[in-house]
């Protein structure tokens, strides 16, 4: 039955079975923790017998054992804690270093397809509610089987009769929670339109504030929001009173069970009822001691419940992101040529029957917006996975620059070391050595306060930053798109000036000079077209 | 809000029933076992099985009333947030949104997850002891002993969580600072020098979760300890009084049940963290007040008019009473913003005359800016088109056939999540609308034309064109539609071009 957890082959399936630490130890601990417990009791109960019955004082070994089986329960406890703390951190960390390994191949290709927002939830909500499930909910449920059948041996063997009762009552407690949660989810169902409507209009309304102040709308909406509010709240009780009754009937059952134990226990004690073997007033008290362990276990399980929905939706957004990354991009550093005979990319769909790139290769990419050149950049590049990857450290140019918070020098740098020098002649190539050195703090200057660079000036910058990793082959994603003609070509002029003896793949849809181009490639209808030479 | 004192007469109902449970059906096994002539057995049973109806029902009765009462607390917290709101501005982010929403649940279930708690635990311990001391059950001493142990072990995990929950709120905003910077450079990360590249780990954030997961967790172990040292060094120490007494059970069964009907009070307390951080990110919320301004119709002349905090060339031109306007630029130069700072929804430098008027900064109530990305209200279509109410449903429809959506008939049909998912160009035309109805006399709209499909383009020029002979519209795009009828264009370069760049209209 629990193998068959869709949840559970997901995860087996996205991270392998090797990553994630076992779970057995936290079972273990957790049945022993209950098994030192219920001997403890079985102590007691024999104490409980001499001083009561036979007005002794409780016996040395009784003692001993009674403390000896505490300590082992308090002990497991704590190891328990300590255990489960350690693996949901190494799980957490293992997860982490997946996901931080799947950004590292993917790169900009994965991070671009959704907003920043959704990778921070996907990171710092999703991984935790993955391993916490993981941790909590599936330990749980192996030892909520475990440590009713043990609890119900020991019965059985103090008293048949009690135990067969048990035997006989207890599936009934799982049989209603699943009635009870099918009429809850059923319940959910009919109203789920109406709950996931009324169920964020606060953060609707919230984002937009702006809107409301302009129409004067406020008033009218609070009011609105007040009713959408009181609708939920009704429709929410209405499905909760009925998901409730899960948790009552275990409380139903474990109540009664311990009630109506004890009453027989009592009435057969003073010869009231003779049904069974002979109960003693020693293991009359041990049955109900024990006897709320039965359902107790399963309760904690409930509590944890709520685990396996939010573990269900981290799947959905985690799918493809756990498992083992491919081949990080390249890291060779000379660019050797590359020949695809048939490359081919799957998403989006891409072919190309020849795609040729010899070093010092000039190529441009064209194709209407939408056809897939960035991901054929993406492809090449190695941050998609394709048939074909160019196979060397290349750099990528973007059409909007982007710039870390920190100061210009750590913008040209990004943790590597240059030497002033260095940095000047970039500067002095890309023609921004003046325009820095005119701000106030130069290249000191911080990157988050908008130091009033036009978006030419960025460019230029990001040119020089690309101008220092050395790479050969160059990738040209539209650099121009978002700047005025005129700024335009003085910047093609200066990307030609600057990468003459590179290998550069340029995708513009602003024309361009014709004669710097070796080759053409024409991206439309899912094909890849290689124009060579001559034609220019 | 009121006190919810049934919640909290339910909870207590039913701690205490589960403990007397099993204090009663404990001392009465003991008493059947050693029952004198005459004994009467029917009364305990009898109470037994009431007590265990009635923590049934309380329980019951306690999750359904706590819950409603949570439900009715969050929803009047959001409704006091958002009423605190009206005419502010805060940070436009879906995080700081969702933020605020379960930071008000948080606010809320303070009764439900921590007071319940307490309050059984701080009734029930006094309790026992009073009830000790009165029927002289042997070992009453050691409740003084547990009571006393809970005190230190709670007051250990409140100060402790609260220094955790100082730690929380730094850890959390450096994450989420570093978190976001580090995503939005993924373009860069290929520039990196693969080992020198710091990428920021949420593991910090995780190990003080961890931190107050786990105070909850020892609080209960320190606890359940403390109770088993008591239990063996009572029994150890037992004299002759425990001899033939069924009551000699009771406080050892209190003790082995106290991690259950106490150790929750300890643990819970934890929630002060959560609860301390809500309250503190719910009061100091950073909001912005916008004045509205009174109406204001005619010419509008800027003058070296731009928008605080961007660097664009200052603009001085002359907009007419109607027509159309409008404003080009690369993208990045700054129109959202100049038309933002125009309706007065940011702060500009520079003069803004409208007539012979100066006007002040804040809202002008008859102009209104449209957003490039554009508002959808999750509400219905009507409400949407209306927000503010008090428009005919003929008015609507008739808008809506001239926005080329006069499919959609169904005035009443809900938008969003849980409704009718539109398209970009829907979104647009329904922001459009609700402009169109909302009678201003100056619309700023921002890129209107974006990802538009030609056919919308010019049933939406000829709209313009329409509106044009009474509001004045400035219109940002950098599309050219040739069925738009333009009065006057303005051309915005950034401020490091020379200033013949900028026109006078």
């Amino acid at each position: 039955m629990m193998r068959q957890d869709p949840l559970k082959q997901w995860l087996h399936q996205e991270v392998g079975s090797e990553t994630l630490p076992k779970l057995t130890p936290l079972i273990v601990i957790g049945v022993c923790r209950e098994l030192a417990l219920i001997a403890a009791f079985g102590a007691f109960a024999a104490i409980a017998q001499q001083w009561v019955i036979d007005s002794q004082p409780a016996s040395l070994s009784l003692l001993m054992a009674l403390c000896a089986a505490l300590s082992v329960s308090w002990l497991c406890q704590g190891v328990d804690m300590r255990l489960s703390n350690a693996s949901r951190f190494r799980q957490l960390t293992a997860l982490e270093a997946r996901l931080s390994a799947q950004f590292a191949a993917r790169q900009h290709a994965l991070v671009r397809t959704r907003p920043v927002y959704h990778w921070q939830v996907v990171w710092q909500k999703h991984l935790p509610a993955l391993v916490n499930w993981r941790t909590d909910y599936c330990v749980q449920q192996y030892i909520a089987i475990i440590v009713p059948l043990i609890v119900l041996t020991v019965i059985t063997y103090l008293n048949y009769f009690i135990g067969l009762m048990l035997l006989i009552t207890l599936p009934v407690v799982p049989l209603f929670m699943v009635i009870v949660g099918k009429g809850a989810a059923s319940l959910q169902k009919r109203e789920f339109t109406a709950l996931t409507r009324l169920g964020n209009i606060f953060t609707d309304r919230l984002m937009a504030l702006p809107l409301l102040s302009t129409l004067g709308a406020h008033q009218r909406q609070q009011q609105h929001m007040e009713q959408a509010s009181q609708a939920l709240n009704t429709r929410t009780m209405k499905v909760v009173s009925v998901a409730f009754l899960s948790t009552t009937v275990l409380d139903f059952f474990s109540t009664l069970t311990v009630a109506l134990i004890a009453v027989f226990i009592g009435f057969s004690l003073l010869g009231e009822l003779q049904v069974g073997p002979e109960i003693s007033f020693f293991s009359g008290l041990w049955i109900l001691l024990s006897a709320p362990l039965l359902l107790s276990q399963l309760k904690k399980l409930g509590q944890f419940y709520h685990q396996k929905a939010q573990a269900a939706t981290a799947s959905e957004a985690l799918t493809g992101l756990l498992n083992e990354p491919p081949a990080a991009p390249g890291t060779i550093r000379t660019f050797t040529g590359f020949y695809a005979r048939n490359f081919t990319l799957d998403a989006p769909s891409l072919r190309a029957f020849e795609l040729s790139v010899a070093p010092g290769d000039w190529i441009q990419v064209s194709g209407a917006s939408g056809a897939g050149k960035t991901a054929l950049l993406e492809s090449l590049a190695g941050f998609r996975q394709a048939s074909h990857t160019l196979g060397c450290y290349c750099v990528t140019l973007s059409q909007q620059p982007v710039f870390l918070p920190g100061t210009l020098r750590e913008n040209l740098c990004l943790g590597a070391r240059y030497t002033q020098e260095q940095l000047n002649s970039v500067l002095q190539d890309v023609e921004m050595l003046c325009d820095i050195y005119a701000l106030p703090d130069g290249l000191d200057t911080k990157m988050g306060d908008q130091p009033g660079l036009s978006g030419g000036q960025l460019q230029r910058l990001a040119l020089a930053r690309l101008l220092l990793r050395e790479a050969d082959v160059w990738l040209l994603d539209e650099p121009t798109a978002h700047l005025p003609v005129s700024q335009h070509k003085a910047l093609c002029e200066l990307i030609h000036r600057c990468c003459s003896h590179k290998t550069v793949i340029w995708v513009s849809h602003k024309p361009l000079e014709q004669t710097w181009f070796s080759t053409h490639w024409e991206v439309a209808d899912h094909q890849v077209k290689q124009h060579r030479g001559d034609s220019a | 809000m009121k006190t919810p004192w049934i919640t909290l007469l339910l909870a207590i109902a039913h701690g205490v029933t589960g403990l007397l449970i099993l204090i009663i059906s404990a001392w009465f096994i003991a008493a059947c076992a050693i029952a004198p002539v005459g004994f009467n057995y029917m009364l305990p049973a009898v109470i037994i099985r009431a007590l265990a109806l009635l923590r049934i029902a309380s329980g019951y009765g306690h999750m359904w009333a706590g819950h409603r009462d949570l439900l009715m607390r969050t929803a009047w917290l959001r409704h006091q947030l958002f009423r605190r709101l009206a005419n502010h501005r805060i940070q436009r982010k879906a995080q700081l949104a969702d933020a605020l929403s379960a930071h008000t649940e948080t606010l809320a279930a303070v009764w439900i997850a921590c007071i319940s708690q307490l309050a059984t635990a701080l009734l029930l311990l006094p309790v026992l002891l009073i009830a000790g001391v009165f029927i002289a059950l042997p070992g009453t001493t050691w409740f003084a002993v547990l009571g006393i142990g809970w005190l230190i072990i709670s007051g250990w995990v409140v100060i402790k969580s609260l220094a955790i929950a100082a730690e929380q709120v730094v850890a959390q905003t450096a994450l989420s600072e570093q978190s976001e910077a580090y995503l939005r450079c993924s373009a860069l990360w290929h520039l990196f020098e693969q080992a020198q590249h710091q990428r920021p780990s949420a593991r910090p954030v995780w190990s003080l979760e961890a931190g107050l997961h786990t105070l909850a967790q020892q609080a209960v172990w320190c606890l359940q300890g403390l109770c088993f040292v008591m239990i063996g060094v009572y029994i150890w120490k037992a004299g002759a009084e425990v001899y033939a007494n069924p009551m000699a059970m009771i406080v050892p069964l209190v003790l082995f049940a106290a991690p259950e009907w106490l150790g929750r009070a300890s643990s819970a307390l934890t929630f002060a963290a959560r609860y301390h951080n809500a309250q503190e990110a719910v009061t100091s919320l950073t909001m912005r007040k916008v004045s509205i301004q009174p109406e204001a119709s005619g010419c509008i002349r800027l003058k070296h008019f731009s928008a605080v905090g961007r660097n664009v060339q200052p603009v001085t031109a002359v907009f007419p009473a109607h027509g159309i306007v409008t404003l080009r630029g690369a993208s990045g130069v700054g129109k959202s913003s100049l038309l933002q700072a125009i309706a007065g929804d940011i702060p500009f430098r520079g003069n803004k005359y409208c007539g012979a008027k100066a006007l002040q900064p804040g809202l002008i109530r008859n102009w209104m800016y449209l957003e490039q990305t554009p508002v959808v209200l999750q509400a219905t279509l009507r409400e949407n088109l209306a927000p503010a109410g008090a428009v005919a449903d003929q008015e609507i429809r008739q808008v809506l056939s001239k926005l080329g959506l006069s499919y959609m008939t169904n005035l009443g049909e809900w938008l969003g999540a849980g409704g009718r998912a539109l398209s970009g160009g829907e979104q647009k035309r329904i922001a459009i609308g609700r402009a169109l109805l909302a009678e201003k006399d100056v619309l700023l709209i921002d890129e209107p034309f974006e990802g538009l499909d030609i056919f919308t383009c010019k049933t939406l020029a000829h709209l313009f064109n329409d509106a044009a002979r009474s509001k004045l519209l400035v219109i940002a795009t950098h599309c050219y539609i040739p069925q738009l009828r333009i009065d006057t264009s303005i051309a915005l370069h950034q401020a490091d071009l020379p200033d013949k760049n900028y026109e006078h209209a």
